[in-house]
């Protein structure tokens, strides 16, 4: 059975776990805990103007969202991916990191409710 | 059991790839830091490392550098995001087996480490077959596939017109674009064909052997010097020497290779015994020599020499119609390296793919199809499956208006400001503006006509 959502697909995942449910669901708790993680360090960044290290949580967060098909919020975590090279207006910046935590957000809700569910 | 050290920060990925190797009976180390990385190489020595391209701590080339330096026979397999696989794609020049690009398919790691494991680190060219082509091999033209653009065709028309003669020839061209190609084909084409074709990689070669890689040793010309050995010069006698990324040579080495070339004699390493050689040098490099004359890096009476006869072999991207013939052939290698039996592209595929600026030249394209042949479906490669960054970067002209609503729509409202911005920065100079803009003035142009932004 494969499961369709709104915010990302998790069937690459579901292919990559070679149908071991433990995998999956540890891969799930590691999305969960990284991306919270990162979330928190994002606003941390955006708060302290520190424009390189927003770039570098954006980066590092992408493997993750892309790996998950969370392909809505890819364009605005690449784009605060850019910050590492390239300026950017704040505005831009603010209202990326945004929709990013806002999203995000969401998608760790229904995640989580998803295992506890299973569980 | 083999083993395999994955670097990255990325908890995600470590986790990913370290149950799926193991799962696929590897033994699976991990370090989350170059520094950590490098300090379980020294002390348990593995026969792959993954390696994030982007570390806290350190960036790939130095990675590379730092791997090979505690041992050259380590395979090393590079993970990058697309921003950087023009730069991953010169590791692979530097000694690096492979890159993978995110988001990460195990599926296709695993093939990668399957191939990799089973060929002998680039780097450590002391242990490595000589990468020669004799007459009894099998004949290139069945090896690689031709161009079919006008502008392929007219540099075979050069490559075919200056085989005869003895001149020496520089090949340039971007990494990735075919150069060893047209040298195998002046080779072909020669007098010399029925005698080897030796290819180095100028790039891949550590400096402190250079000498004695080109030019062969004595036994005691150095600690490890325990034998007398030959050269590539004297390996190539009556045939044809490739010296690829020549820029990469040391002035010390230039020096000798320009005597080579002017005396036809060459001493080996440790000796004073003058052995003559009969050569024909064929060059490439993927830089503007001249550039590295006027700093001085590159001697240039030694650029004389070496180019009584220039080829320009031409980017992917200016050769859309190659694309397309190089495409169906890398489908045609993935299906067979796979076990898979995709019939094609479907046709918007086709389109993105012919406008993609294809940095990477024939190394991008090459991966690109691969992966999708790993991941396609159904008969035909459709673009759903292609990378976002593929389709992004590709110039087709958006349906701009069809779809403009949401996301999307502020996405493509955003980089339309941000041209608009950069532009008024730099008073329209579009140079500039691609500067500020961090993409090339090719893209630019693109982007611009594809917002019908006004100039």
């Amino acid at each position: 059975m494969k499961e369709q959502f709104a915010y990302y697909d998790l069937n690459p995942l579901r292919d990559s776990v070679m149908n071991d449910e433990d995998f999956f669901v540890l891969m799930l708790y590691t999305f969960i805990n990284n991306t919270t993680t990162s979330l928190a360090l994002l606003q941390q960044h955006v708060d302290a103007k520190d424009w390189k290290g927003v770039g570098e949580v954006a980066h590092k967060m992408l493997s993750s969202y892309k790996h998950l098909q969370i392909i809505h919020l890819i364009p605005y975590l690449e784009k605060l991916e850019q910050l590492i090279k390239q300026t950017m207006k704040i505005e831009e910046i603010v209202e990326a990191n945004k929709l990013v935590q806002h999203f995000s957000v969401i998608i760790l809700q229904q995640l989580n409710e998803m295992l506890v569910n299973k569980s | 059991m083999q083993k395999i050290l994955i670097i990255d920060d990325d908890t995600y990925i470590c986790t990913l790839l370290e149950k799926y190797l193991k799962k696929n009976g590897f033994q699976v180390e991990v370090a989350y830091t170059a520094k950590g990385g490098l300090n379980h190489i020294k002390k348990d020595v593995p026969d792959l490392v993954l390696c994030d391209f982007r570390l806290p701590d350190a960036d790939g080339k130095q990675m590379l550098q730092d791997i090979k330096a505690i041992q050259q026979s380590i395979q090393v397999v590079f993970i990058t995001g697309y921003s950087d696989v023009r730069v991953a794609i010169q590791l692979i020049k530097s000694g690096a087996y492979e890159y993978v690009t995110k988001p990460i398919f195990p599926e296709e790691i695993l093939n990668i480490i399957h191939k990799a494991l089973n060929t002998p680190a680039a780097t450590a060219l002391v242990d490595v077959p000589i990468p020669t082509i004799h007459p009894s091999d099998e004949k290139f033209s069945n090896r690689f596939v031709n161009g079919v653009s006008e502008k392929f065709k007219e540099v075979m028309r050069h490559a075919v017109l200056v085989a005869p003669t003895e001149m020496s020839v520089l090949i340039q061209g971007e990494t990735g674009v075919g150069k060893e190609f047209i040298a195998r084909a002046i080779h072909e084409h020669s007098k010399r064909k029925d005698k080897p074709f030796v290819a180095v990689d100028c790039g891949a070669i550590p400096k402190d052997i250079a000498n004695s890689e080109l030019f062969g040793h004595v036994k005691g010309a150095f600690t490890s010097a325990i034998n007398n050995k030959q050269g590539f010069f004297e390996i190539a006698e009556g045939g044809t020497l490739f010296l690829d990324e020549i820029g990469n040579l040391s002035y010390e080495i230039q020096v000798k290779l320009l005597r080579a070339l002017q005396e036809k004699v060459i001493t080996r390493l440790g000796d004073n015994k003058i052995i003559k050689v009969d050569v024909r040098i064929i060059a490439a490099t993927n830089e503007e020599l001249q550039n590295a004359i006027a700093n001085a890096s590159f001697r240039e009476d030694l650029y004389h020499r070496i180019n009584e006869f220039g080829v320009r072999m031409p980017p992917l991207r200016e050769r859309p119609d190659d694309v397309i013939e190089f495409a169906n052939y890398f489908l045609a290698m993935g299906n067979k390296e796979l076990n898979r039996n995709v019939k094609g592209f479907e046709k918007e595929v086709i389109e993105i793919f012919k406008n993609y600026a294809w940095y990477g030249n024939l190394r991008e394209l090459k991966n690109i199809v691969k992966r999708s042949v790993l991941l396609c479906p159904s008969d035909y490669i459709a673009a759903d499956i292609l990378p976002e960054e593929i389709k992004k970067n590709s110039f087709i002209t958006l349906p701009v208006g069809s779809d403009n609503s949401g996301l999307r729509g502020a996405t493509i409202e955003a980089e339309k400001e941000a041209i608009l911005d950069a532009l008024e920065k730099s008073k329209f100079n579009k140079s500039k503006a691609a500067e500020l803009l961090n993409v090339d003035r090719k893209t630019l142009y693109n982007k611009i006509r594809q917002y019908n932004i006004e100039v």
